[in-house]
């Protein structure tokens, strides 16, 4: 087609550019350039010729674009960001050129998100453009992720709930948070009152839902992210099982209200008890997921100097705070 | 291929731990390449997927040890390379997070206990930490044996790296308390889940699972045998928490084989000191443990832990005796038996049985101690109500033999609950456990030397004595109860004469009762021990004795075979003892004449002897052997005069000719030879007349120590010379030889001339020949001899002779002892003549 366009992130600095790995679904993987909202996004355009015949055009541009998708409007993305940057007024290429670009101070108060019926997406979009339908345009996507501060701690009420079918199953759990980020771990316990089904075993999800449009409009669409089992066997009255569940692990991204007024997502763990009969008794509680500033690789962690030998976890991490037992039900 | 056979249990068990086992072999494989890989996912991902197959619920415990087994070993490998890694840098608080990313939650807690033993020994982090954590987090296995052996692993594999005292752990790790606090949440936790077995599933094969219980029981007391195994654990850790910990969770589990397993545990796995210090604590849970557990058997090991403790050491009973262990004891068996109205008499019994063991190990001289138990058995077996089981009856018996054999068990039947409890038996229990008395005593060799003690234990074995119902009992068995009754008459004994024939008796007169059947058994062993008296009396120097004041009035001799006389002639009514009685006599007038001197009583004996020989021995066989007994005590007889001795002697050759078969009046012909011819006085018995004559001046100096006189025969006559008759032997002697012709002729008649019987007597004549001739009897010449000889040898070479073995033999024999006497230089003149 005349040419090629390619397009690289550059630090000015010469510091190289953070990535992410993000799922591409079908279990693949990509490495993306990764930014946050108000990043100084820099690099360099390289625009070519075919050897030996020259490339004319109107101008050539880089675009930044911010994007949201939904299944339900496929292929009507809307644009919630977008701004451009002219690299080069219209003549012709007769010699690979290197063109740089800056976009300073981004506004990208969203994060990329990949979801099952949302998208939101940034890209840097170098168009060439030319005449008659031949312009040249080519999109490099990078990956945004913003970070939360540390919600204040006392701030932090553990969720505690008593369930049960009436003369059946009586449980009290507990979760020592409503707040959790994404690598944090979720610690709590189960509490037997009353056991009078065969219980074989008992797994907590981690469910995400996400909701589009509004009213009665609104749709909404789960998937289980998680499934780790907590409890093998069946349990008598007055036993208590700790839970113990590490988020990391998992592909998780934090808590979204209402993006841009497109659509939310919503995380949930789901406890679910599972009898002989392979029936399913489940209580959803929702959790608020946040995005912690990750801690450089190099800096010391939790103030401990660097060098020093690592300890275990706090205590307060691992095992789940004493509690007087259960009222019996 | 026949797969739609039905496969039986076992066959299936074997094919489910077959593919579990590949699976686990196929994973571990996996597993082990990834570790050669480096690559610590992928290794994390097989060796959660080779532990996958510990969630199965198909394989009995046992089998389902196997696969465990087969896993655990596996899991070593992984161990090493998490050190491996760990070396190379990688923390061991990440692997602690990363292997908890695992979805399942067994295989999971297998990987956190493998890691977390790593990093305790590392000691990146402190012991009690990651020890409460593993403990807490393994609450997520609810499942009974798959609970049981995760927790188990952890068990194994935290083993030695408890902060114990001494423990390179100990510190910032923690101390002993945490180390207890560890093994005592993991016991609890695999005790409850050890109970719960019992009750899930179907209640139908309870059996089935009972047993499979049975086969789990270790895992939980190796929890209990950690905790015994501490370093830190001392004295009071032990009271103030160990001990109650674990008493609270023996009790409030409620489960039978829980309590049964583990009160022994309990007993056998903590020091006896710690028992001793305890004991309250220990016993007061006891009564409160269900009512199907064996108390008894616990009890019982606590019993014999704690006298074995009391044997090592003399200041351990001071111990017993300083915290009133005795008392503690016994006051817990009553409660247990109060406690549980339904447990079996049986073990009730048991259990006192424990504690009577007990006592006669500790307190060997404290017999108030076992009065105590015998009435507290009393009371809580007369409370029972239904104790006439047999097997009740057994461990009564049981109990009840106990003391006789660690105290003298002529005391212990003294006391006053011995009989009490005794009278909880059947009549005919009563007798076993007479039985069983008489064989202790024997057994242990006591002796009964008053009359009262005599009187006692007769009653208490009053049913071997006499016939308490009609009983029907076994021939065989009446005959070894009265044997032993008549082994027990031995044991009466005291070293007064005087006392020893009180004991006898009063023995006499209460075994009078026990009929024909009884007597003929018990009366021989009084009578012989009261001939023993009378030799006993005889020895003893006149007057000597009589000096003893307070003694009892000393029988004389003659009172005392009187008291033999009475025997025989019981005897002798009683019917059917007719031989028996007979040698009775004959021994006593033996004794009457040998050591007594007695010649009237002597005579009466050998007439009431003759009496019975005439009127009342039954049949040829037993007539034989009667004469031959007679003649044989005659002959040694030495008290007769002339004349009476030759009324006898008349009497018993007269016999001797109207016996039926021909032999047999040979042969008692040539014995009643020998009633000719009495042997010089050999040594002792030339003491006993020199004796009996030293003894004469005493009584003749006018102070008869029994006050007896002359005509009572009772005052000794000293013995007569030997008599020596060479005549009558000779008559004799011919007279044999002539029945023995008789015999041969009557045989030919007969047509039985193969016979070797004549034969035999015609040796035996020979030999009777040989005797008196080698005694010098002067009617016999070696010529006479020497036409014997050829006689025999003439018979002798008989073919039938020399087919019989024995008799060949028998001749031989006596050729070579002629031999022998000519080689004999002082035998050399009389026999010189004689040829073979």
């Amino acid at each position: 087609m005349g040419g090629t366009v390619q397009l690289d992130f550059k630090n000015d600095n010469g510091t190289p550019v953070k990535t992410a790995i993000v799922k591409a679904g079908g279990g693949e993987t990509e490495t993306l350039p990764l930014y946050t909202n108000k990043d100084t996004i820099t690099g360099e355009v390289k625009v070519a010729n075919i050897p030996g015949k020259k490339l004319e055009h109107q101008g050539i541009k880089v675009q930044l674009i911010g994007s949201i998708e939904l299944a339900t409007e496929r292929g009507h993305p809307h644009d919630f960001v977008s701004l451009v940057r002219d690299l080069a007024p219209p003549g012709e290429v007769t010699s690979p050129q290197t063109l740089p670009f800056e976009f300073s101070n981004v506004e990208m108060q969203y994060d990329s998100y990949r979801g099952l019926q949302a998208r939101l997406r940034y890209c840097l979009r170098v168009t060439v453009t030319r005449g008659y339908g031949a312009s040249i345009s080519k999109d490099f996507f990078f990956w945004v992720r913003n970070y939360s501060p540390p919600p204040p701690p006392n701030n932090l009420p553990p969720i505690k709930m008593e369930v049960g079918i009436e003369d059946c199953l009586h449980i009290e759990f507990e979760y020592d948070k409503n707040k959790y980020h994404l690598k944090d771990t979720v610690v709590g316990k189960i509490y037997f009152l009353l056991v009078r089904i065969k219980l074989k075993h008992m797994e907590i999800e981690i469910r995400r839902r996400e909701t589009t449009g509004s009213g009665s409009a609104a749709r909404n669409e789960s998937e289980t992210l998680a499934k780790y089992e907590i409890m093998d066997g069946a349990p008598v009255r007055g036993e208590n099982i700790p839970i113990r569940l590490f988020l990391s692990p998992y592909d998780l991204t934090p808590t979204y209200k209402l993006v841009h007024n497109k659509y939310s997502v919503k995380y949930y763990l789901n406890l679910v008890l599972v009898d002989e009969e392979d029936r399913r008794y489940f209580k959803q509680q929702e959790i608020q997921l946040l995005r912690l500033v990750e801690p450089a690789a190099a800096a010391p962690e939790d103030g401990v100097p660097a060098g020093a030998p690592k300890v275990a976890p706090a205590p307060a991490r691992l095992i789940t705070p004493p509690r007087p037992p259960a009222p019996q039900a | 291929m026949d797969d739609h056979r039905i496969m039986t249990p076992q066959e299936e068990q074997v094919k489910w731990l077959q593919d579990a086992s590949n699976s686990v072999k196929r994973n571990a494989f996996y597993m082990k390449r990834a570790l050669d890989e480096d690559n610590l996912r992928e290794a994390l991902r097989y060796s959660a997927a080779m532990l996958v197959e510990l969630r199965t619920s198909l394989l009995t415990p046992q089998k389902y040890f196997e696969l465990y087994m087969q896993a655990f070993d596996e899991l070593r490998h992984l161990e090493a390379f998490f050190k491996e890694e760990h070396s190379k840098g990688r923390s061991y608080a990440d692997l602690y997070e990363l292997v908890q990313h695992a979805g399942n939650v067994l295989p999971r807690l297998y990987l956190l206990c493998t890691v977390g033993s790593c990093f305790i020994r590392s000691k990146e982090a402190h012991a009690k930490d990651i020890l409460k954590d593993l403990v807490e987090m393994c609450k997520g296995v609810q499942h009974p044996t798959r609970g049981l052996f995760l927790r188990s692993y952890l068990c194994q594999v935290s083993r030695g790296l408890l902060p114990d005292t001494g423990s390179e752990y100990e510190g910032d790790g923690g101390d002993i308390n945490d180390a207890l606090e560890f093994l005592l949440l993991n016991f609890t936790e695999m005790n409850k889940l050890w109970v719960r077995m019992q009750h899930q599933g179907s209640g139908k094969d309870r059996e089935r699972k009972e047993g499979e219980r049975q086969q789990l029981a270790d895992l939980v007391g190796k929890n209990l045998t950690y905790i015994s195994q501490l370093e830190g654990l001392d004295f009071k850790l032990y009271q103030e928490v160990v001990q109650g910990r674990m008493m609270e969770q023996v009790v409030s589990c409620k489960d039978e084989i829980a309590q049964q397993y583990l009160m022994q545990c309990i007993i056998q796995g903590f020091p006896d000191e710690f028992h001793l210090g305890t004991l309250p604590t220990l016993l007061a849970a006891l009564p409160e443990l269900q009512s199907g557990v064996k108390v008894h058997l616990v009890l019982a090991s606590l019993l014999d832990r704690l006298s074995r403790f009391a044997a090592t050491d003399a200041s351990v009973v001071d111990q017993f005796n300083d915290s009133d262990a005795f008392g503690q004891l016994l006051g817990a068996a009553t409660r247990v038996s109060e406690q549980h109205t339904e447990m079996p008499g049986a073990d009730i019994a048991a259990m006192y049985i424990a504690l009577a063991n007990f006592v006669g190990a500790v307190y060997p001289d404290h017999l108030d101690h076992i009065d105590r138990v015998l009435q507290s058995c009393h009371e809580a077996l007369a409370a029972h109500g239904d104790i006439r089981e047999d097997r009740t009856e057994k461990q009564i018996i049981a109990l009840l033999t106990l003391p006789l054999t660690s105290y003298d068990p002529v005391t212990v039947l003294g006391l006053s609950t011995y009989p009490r409890v005794m009278s909880l038996l059947k009549p005919a229990t009563c007798k076993a456990m007479a039985v069983k008395i008489v064989q202790t005593i024997l057994k242990v060799g006591t002796e009964i030397s008053e009359p009262a003690q005599v009187d006692m234990l007769l009653d208490f074995i009053a049913p071997l004595v006499a016939d308490v119902h009609m009983d029907d009992d076994d021939e065989e068995d009446f005959e070894d109860e009265q044997a032993l009754v008549a082994r027990l008459i031995h044991r009466l004994r005291a070293n007064d004469p005087a006392q020893h024939y009180a004991l006898l008796q009063t023995a006499r007169e209460r075994f009078s009762a026990g009929g024909a059947r009884r007597l003929r058994h018990t009366l021989p062993p009084i009578a012989f021990a009261a001939l023993g008296i009378v030799g006993r009396l005889a020895a003893a120097a006149p007057g000597a004795e009589a000096c003893a004041p307070g003694a009892l009035f000393r029988p004389s001799p003659k009172e005392v075979l009187q008291f033999v006389h009475q025997c025989a002639a019981q005897l002798a009514e009683a019917g059917e003892n007719a031989e028996m009685a007979l040698q009775l006599f004959l021994t006593a007038a033996q004794s009457a004449s040998e050591h007594a001197r007695l010649e009237l009583i002597a005579y009466e004996f050998f007439e009431q002897a003759f009496i019975l020989f005439e009127e009342a021995i039954p049949d040829s066989a037993s007539e034989r052997v009667a004469l031959a007994s007679i003649v044989g005590a005659l002959q040694r007889c030495r008290i007769f005069p002339a004349e009476p001795r030759a009324t006898l002697v008349h009497k018993a050759t007269g016999y001797s000719a109207k016996l039926l078969r021909k032999a047999d009046q040979c042969r008692a012909v040539l014995a009643c030879s020998h009633l000719y011819w009495q042997d010089n006085c050999e040594t002792t018995s030339e003491k006993l007349g020199e004796g009996g004559t030293a003894a004469a001046p005493k009584e003749d100096s006018g102070s008869p120590p029994f006050g007896d006189s002359e005509e009572d025969g009772s005052v000794a006559s000293s013995s007569q010379p030997p008599v020596q008759d060479g005549e009558h032997v000779m008559m004799c002697l011919k007279r044999a030889l002539k029945i023995a012709h008789a015999a041969q002729q009557q045989l030919a008649v007969a047509l039985r001339s193969s016979d070797t019987l004549p034969a035999w007597l015609f040796v035996e004549i020979l030999n009777h020949y040989l005797y008196y001739f080698d005694q010098g009897l002067s009617s016999i010449s070696a010529s006479v001899l020497q036409n014997l000889l050829e006689l025999v040898a003439n018979e002798m070479a008989g073919d039938n002779c020399q087919a019989d073995a024995g008799l060949v033999a028998f001749y031989n024999n006596t050729l070579a002892h002629i031999a022998a006497q000519k080689a004999k230089p002082e035998k050399a003149s009389l026999y010189d003549s004689l040829q073979v």
